[in-house]
């Protein structure tokens, strides 16, 4: 005996893969090589194991699966891309609201700073030249 | 599911920031500002009332030869419909101005410290905060010394605050509230035909109270130092109320006062005189 085994003719006759010719000259062989069976029982019970396995979890199992994690990645896509958006417009409102010039200091700084200062002698009459002074238009008004 | 691409993405930015933009200029009080000038220096602004109707202040009558400009026109032809000495405004028509009336709210309440913005270029500025109403004034803090009369001020929600009149301290400026102006604008046409009773009183301001007090009269039936508290069925605050509710009563029909004369409250009825 001098077969150790041909595993690839095993696997095209398992397959189905070989001529009629071939595939007798190949069951005679196995008769006679105890090797080849042996690699062909192996090989057949692999595959009963296998195809258990398959019998057992559906084969679209795996899409789903994928497909889940697809929606997944797709949904956080959008979510970011959701996010992004608001934070966009949200900067546009931002700077189109305080566009200009900004008081460095607080509100609340000012409004003590201002209150001091009325305090202090009034400025003259047409202090500005945009600005009329107009506490004295109401000292006196005609009716 | 669409995919955006790389300059996809870009486009999208652009053109949702432009829409941002242009949505936003949309959702201002209206009112394109009109800014009045004499030889090439501006020398207040305004805005209009009407498509032909616009308010400033009487500091233009310093000027001759004024012209207006508005965001899209240069204006030469107008005629001054009215002036009130006591809110100095004035009121004109200027011809072919086409403008976008100002959107006076019925009632808007500023709160202390609320920042005002006026409108400038095309951009909203920050000029300062509302502090407190003053005899039926506004009156903000602003460090701002550019300020022009007659400017327009917004609230932070853009809406008309008011018409700035001038400066009363240091950095205190006084404005006249969006119902000054809406009373005017209904009743202008009225105010002008009908005019107003001249008393023959001068009176003045009582900053810290309520009323207003003569401070000289020529008039028999009224003492100097009476305090006016209500003239018909209006209440008198402040020579603002005073001035506003003699353009309501007939000029022809006998006049009620209330005064305080010596710690009590007397009752004045005055013959009717225009």
């Amino acid at each position: 005996m001098t077969c150790k085994g041909q595993p690839e003719k095993i696997s095209l006759y398992l397959d189905e893969m070989m001529g009629r010719e071939e595939k007798n000259s190949f069951r005679a062989h196995l008769d006679r090589c105890p090797i080849c069976r042996s690699i062909l029982d192996e090989y057949r019970m692999i595959r009963a194991m296998i195809r258990d396995v398959h019998e057992k979890t559906p084969s679209d199992m795996g899409f789903k699966v994928l497909n889940r994690l697809y929606s997944r990645r797709q949904r956080v896509k959008t979510a970011v891309f959701a996010a992004s958006m608001v934070a966009l417009l949200g900067a546009g409102f931002f700077l189109g609201n305080n566009s200009g010039r900004a008081l460095v200091a607080s509100r609340e700084e000012i409004l003590r700073e201002a209150l001091e200062k009325e305090n202090l002698k009034r400025i003259p009459v047409y202090s500005g030249t945009n600005v009329e002074d107009i506490r004295v238009r109401y000292e006196e008004v005609n009716f | 599911m669409w995919r955006i691409s790389g300059s996809g993405m870009k486009k999208l930015t652009f053109s949702l920031l432009f829409f941002f933009i242009f949505f936003q200029s949309l959702l201002w009080a209206g009112g394109a500002p009109l800014e009045i000038f004499c030889k090439d220096k501006k020398v207040a602004s305004g805005f209009f009332l009407s498509p032909d109707l616009a308010v400033t202040t009487d500091s233009i009558l310093l000027y001759n030869n004024i012209y207006f400009k508005t965001e899209t026109k240069t204006l030469y032809n107008y005629r001054i419909e009215f002036i009130d000495r006591v809110t100095k405004l004035v009121f004109l028509r200027i011809k072919d101005a086409q403008g976008i009336p100002m959107v006076l709210p019925e009632d808007n309440i500023l709160v202390e410290t609320e920042p005002l913005y006026i409108h400038e270029k095309g951009k909203r500025v920050d000029v300062g905060f509302f502090t407190r109403k003053l005899n039926g004034y506004g009156a903000f803090i602003s460090e701002d010394k550019s300020l022009y009369e007659g400017t327009p001020l917004y609230d932070i929600e853009d809406e008309f605050a008011g018409v700035l009149i001038g400066n009363l301290d240091q950095n205190l400026y006084l404005f006249l509230y969006a119902d000054m102006l809406a009373f005017y604008r209904d009743h202008l046409n009225m105010i002008i035909k009908q005019g107003r009773p001249v008393l023959n009183i001068v009176v003045t301001e009582m900053w810290e109270y309520s009323g207003i007090q003569v401070k000289e009269s020529r008039n028999e039936l009224v003492e100097k130092g009476d305090i006016i508290v209500a003239l018909a069925n209006f209440q008198i605050n402040n020579v603002l109320d005073f001035n506003r509710a003699l353009y309501l009563v007939d000029p022809a029909s006998p006049l009620t006062l209330k005064v305080i004369r010596n710690g009590k409250l007397k009752r004045v009825t005055l013959n009717g005189g225009k």
